[in-house]
């Protein structure tokens, strides 16, 4: 009897533990059909990629201790790949084409296979080419174990939604990158962000525009990219009635947004943060964040009182739009919209903070962890409210008691300081604390870039110029980032979580997007213990495109996907410093003037013509191959072939201002020269040929007069000159008038691509 | 409350407002809109009328509006939510807390149609200020020495931080309160030495902060206010712990100075903008 009481709990016993390891052991399967899609987000039907016919991709769901199997249907006419934002995966499964596996060739099947081993919120995108701006991201949710020590009563119980932030823009996405790089300043223009002279001047920071273009730099923006919809989960508006008062719930948001950044408000009270990229810290409670490119936040809402619905507002950093989710039923109760930054204010910060070799300048302010937000400047709802100010003080005392009364009532109610989240304030649940006992590897990391010719990089450096970094498995990799560049990047690691160093010691956060600001410098660590290549970049899509990149390569690690990875890094390398062509043409009255280029990080090829319609105006094409030099990239050395002929009168000779006579109507040379960006952004260019002439020549194309309207002007030791103005009016085109000292006064429709 | 009037209206409404003529497809819509004056009139009105797409008239006495538009370009709701982002409450929404508060006094109507919370809403953080209750037994036992003038100083400082520029200009007066109470006499000899010197710099300055026509002006001041304590501190010794901190962006980077008794930064030169800008540069 009492054996056979035994063996039936010892059989009970055996089915338990079978029971679990079958729950441990499940194997998750989703099916995902890749295909190209129309949608109509902004006015215009445009082409989408759509999963399974959603856009968003659907939501993947697990639980820790699952196997994720993922097939991928590649029903585009393109090749594509998936990479699991935050996961910790075998290398091989990482979605990176040409560093952890092949491209998904169009039409092909590819599966990818891995255990959950860790818990929260994550997302996935393709890793392909620019097809993340145009619907390819999706939430993934790791649930814990119901079993797990960590579980937390009032976070991981009540009712859990995953939202996706994300931006539209009717534009290709390969278009906005062109723009991008040829310094199209259409975005600005629609965004109303050009900082004009005129603008200036009406703003009365006439001086503060000076300074700015003295030290050479462009308008300045929180963002570069003009986006016409902001959308949550694909909406611009949407509701979930089903909360009463008293209810609480719980968002897992991550910013799928390609370069948008989001300001997140809520109507119904505090946001509570309980966890950061995946992993649980302490709850803060902040009237505010700011969700970079690519991190994820979860937060716990109240909804505190019936029939009312709350809203939850995302607000692009550069507040041209938002998008709203309501919670709850009845009446829509508004949380405030964030006012119009005011540029020029950021402008004086900038001209501050920037020296004049192009450096930024901290005033030894030691900034780190978004604690000191610069750009606080620029946000006129943190303005000292002028009801307060001692001028209003003074006119309220002067008019009828009545008003003054009003002042005082003003007065009393005491001014509230909004509490922001930053990466100070978060706090791990459990200790972090690495081995103490590893081998630490120390790397510094300036991250460079100029918005001039859109380049970005690190160490001034773009993936294409540098090698893997060998990384020994098992060792403490220590990172220490410094901003030196004018933008924020929001720093992204493959296949790990690192400590973000901050008061909290031991229990320092857990995260795989690092946001950095300018001059910030922040310290990350982690310990390389998975084999394999891992991507570390910025997640701003056209950053990283442009080449804001660099490989961790821990251990020797040999991937079956990739039997040639040399070759395989050859070609990533490639496709993060592609060429960019550009090319434009005024159509004047009194000839031709155009150009075209084609240029990357550090190349140049370009062509110049001005074609007359006579011989006398005669017809002239300049080209130069040069190289950019520097990390804001002023200067440019470079080879040039010139071809000319005209017609000018018996016996007229040019003469140069330095006495040099040119008699040949019809001449072909050869020069070496150096073009300079001076202060003012006037280029300077230095040319000479080989029989000797010499050139100099000072030009400047794009100041802006109005939002819309650009003067330019050439002039050089030819005793050439030009000046010209242009309005425009459309992404490609204006209308461009100018008087050129050869073919005299001219107007024309100025086209460009 | 709510009637949708039927085309069979429309022509009626069209010959009452010459504006409306304009706005093809009209539908006429009547609404009940919050608010409790004149000025509150314009506003709600403002916020809802685009040209040729909606006009909004309201009515302060009965709080109803009526809302006419072109269904083709724009619903009711947009309107309602324009006039709601504007700070009034309507029937289908409710006005932002911060809008509403901004409101002219007059046009603080009662938020009727806002519902009642049902938890008790947590206290409001009191923010831990120098000056505030937790100092006032150290007010009473300084009075005597030369920090005397410590207190209303740092009730300055807060002034400033929450941008209060009344405030400011009431814990100056106490500061010259103090500073003309002072006796001299008490005085060490290289404290005198000190006192001499920059008693003068620290009139001037408490000066420039009650003229200061703006609060900008006041914060001029406040610098100079803030090197001139710091020497004399310096020279007497504080009789507590305190903190000499800096902000290098103000003023184009020239820099302005104050002193604290906590070694969290609260920065005085530019309100909620900068508060964290700054750090301590020396402990007195």
């Amino acid at each position: 009897m009492l054996l056979r009481i035994y063996r039936a709990s010892f059989l009970a016993l055996l089915l338990l533990a079978l029971g679990f390891s079958v729950r441990g052991q499940q194997t998750v399967r989703y099916e995902l059909y890749v295909r190209d899609t129309l949608v109509h987000f902004a006015g215009k039907e445009k082409r989408a990629i759509a999963v399974n016919g959603q856009l968003p991709m659907p939501t993947l769901t697990f639980t820790e201790g699952d196997t994720a199997e993922i097939v991928v249907h590649n029903q585009l006419r393109e090749s594509t790949s998936l990479h699991w934002h935050g996961v910790w995966l075998p290398n091989k499964e990482d979605g990176v084409p040409h560093l952890t596996q092949q491209p998904i060739a169009a039409g092909e099947t590819h599966t990818y296979r891995f255990p959950i081993i860790q818990n929260g919120s994550y997302w996935y995108h393709s890793h392909s080419g620019l097809q993340e701006q145009i619907g390819m991201y999706g939430s993934m949710v790791f649930h814990k174990r119901e079993d797990d020590p960590s579980f937390r009563k009032g976070i991981d119980d009540i009712p859990s939604l995953s939202l996706l932030l994300s931006e539209w823009t009717n534009l290709r996405p390969h278009t906005v990158d062109r723009m991008l790089h040829t310094g199209n300043d259409w975005f600005s223009i629609k965004k109303n962000t050009v900082q004009s002279y005129a603008e200036a001047i009406q703003a009365k920071h006439f001086k503060t525009k000076i300074r700015n273009e003295w030290k050479r730099m462009e308008a300045m923006d929180v963002s570069d990219v003009y986006y016409e919809k902001f959308l949550i989960n694909g909406l611009a508006e949407q509701q979930l009635a089903s909360f009463k008062a008293g209810d609480k719930v719980r968002l897992r948001i991550a910013n799928a947004g390609a370069s948008s950044y989001f300001w997140l408000t809520y109507a119904g009270g505090k946001i509570s943060v309980v966890a950061n990229d995946g992993n649980d810290v302490e709850p803060v409670e902040v009237d505010r964040l700011l969700i970079g490119v690519s991190e994820t936040y979860d937060i716990v809402l109240d909804i505190p009182a019936q029939n009312t619905a709350y809203e939850l507002l995302a607000t692009a950093e550069d507040r041209t739009g938002s998008a709203s989710f309501f919670f709850g039923s009845g009446r829509r109760q508004l949380t405030a919209r964030l006012p119009r930054l005011q540029y020029f204010e950021g402008m004086k910060m900038m001209n501050d903070m920037m020296k004049m070799n192009g450096d930024m300048h901290d005033m030894g302010m030691q900034m780190s962890l978004q604690q000191m937000d610069m750009n606080a400047v620029m946000y006129p709802e943190l303005k000292d409210k002028p009801s307060t100010s001692a001028s209003d003080a003074h006119h309220a005392a002067a008019s009828s008691p009545h008003e003054k009364h009003e002042a005082h009532a003003q007065h009393a109610p005491q001014r509230k300081d909004k509490v922001t989240l930053n990466y100070g304030m978060l706090r791990a649940t459990s200790p972090t604390a690495l081995d103490s006992s590893a081998t630490v590897k120390n790397l510094r990391f300036e991250l460079t870039g100029n918005m001039n010719r859109y380049v970005w990089s690190m160490d001034n450096r773009v993936l294409s110029e540098t090698d893997k970094i060998p990384i020994k498995k098992g060792e403490v990799l220590r990172i220490v980032l410094y901003n030196n560049s004018m933008m924020r990047h929001p720093m992204h690691l493959h296949g790990f979580d690192f400590r973000v160093l901050n008061k909290n010691g031991d229990y320092a956060p857990l995260k795989n997007v690092l946001d950095i600001m300018p001059m910030e410098t922040d310290t990350i660590e982690f310990t390389a213990n998975r084999d394999g290549d891992w991507f570390f970049h910025c997640h701003i899509l056209y950053h990283m495109m442009a080449g804001m990149n660099r490989v961790f390569a821990v251990g020797d690690y040999q991937n079956p996907l990739l039997a040639n990875r040399a070759k395989a890094y050859t070609t990533l390398q490639k496709e993060s410093n592609m060429w960019h062509f550009m090319a434009d043409n005024d159509f004047a009255s009194n000839g031709n003037d155009g150009s075209a280029m084609l240029q990357n990080a550090r190349w140049s090829i370009g062509t110049e013509w001005r074609l007359g319609y006579n011989n006398m105006h005669g017809y002239e094409v300049e080209t130069h191959v040069g190289r950019y030099i520097g990390k804001m990239q002023w200067l440019m050395p470079f080879v040039g072939f010139d071809w000319r002929y005209r017609k000018l009168g018996m016996d007229q000779h040019e003469t140069n201002i330095f006495g040099q006579t040119n008699k040949k109507d019809s001449r072909q040379a050869v020069s070496v020269g150096a073009m300079y960006t001076l202060p003012f952004l006037i280029n300077v260019q230095a040319e000479v040929y080989h029989d000797g002439i010499v050139r100099l020549a000072l030009m400047r194309e794009d100041i802006p007069i109005s939002r819309r309207l650009r003067a330019g002007f050439m002039w050089n030791t030819d005793r050439e000159y030009m000046v010209g103005l242009r309005y425009i009016f459309h992404k490609n085109m204006g209308i461009r008038t100018h008087y050129d000292s050869d073919m005299g006064f001219g107007v024309g429709l100025a086209v460009n691509y | 409350m709510k009637s949708y009037t039927l085309l069979g209206l429309l022509a009626l409404s069209i010959s009452v407002n010459g504006a409306m003529a304009q706005i093809k497809n009209s539908k006429l819509v009547t609404v009940q809109i919050s608010g409790n004056c004149g000025m509150c009139k314009s506003t709600i009105e403002k916020a809802g009328d685009v040209a040729n797409e909606s006009l909004v008239v309201w009515n302060s006495k009965t709080g109803e509006a009526t809302l006419t538009y072109d269904s083709d370009k724009t619903s009711e709701e947009a309107i309602l939510k324009r006039i709601a982002l504007a700070g009034y409450d309507n029937e289908r929404y409710l006005a932002p807390e911060e809008t509403y508060a901004a409101l002219h006094s007059c046009c603080q109507y009662d938020r009727t149609l806002q519902a009642e919370e049902t938890g008790s809403k947590p206290a409001e953080n009191q923010s831990q200020a120098d000056s505030g209750e937790q100092h006032t037994a150290h007010e009473a036992t300084a009075s005597s020495s030369m920090s005397s003038f410590l207190t209303p100083y740092l009730r300055l400082k807060d002034a400033l931080i929450a941008g209060d520029s009344k405030a400011a200009n009431e814990a100056t007066k106490k500061f010259d309160q103090a500073l003309t109470a002072l006796q001299a006499a008490n005085f060490s000899k290289e404290e005198k030495a000190v006192w001499t010197s920059e008693q003068k710099k620290l009139q001037q300055a408490t000066a420039g902060i009650t003229a200061g026509k703006s609060i900008d002006a006041q914060r001029q001041a406040f610098d100079k206010l803030s090197r001139s304590l710091y020497t004399v501190l310096k020279a007497s010794g504080p009789s507590e712990k305190l903190y000499y901190q800096h902000c290098p962006m103000y003023q184009d980077g020239k820099g302005a100075y104050w002193i604290s008794r906590d070694t969290g930064i609260k920065n005085p030169y530019y309100g909620a903008q900068m508060l964290s800008c700054g750090k301590t540069v020396e402990t007195l």
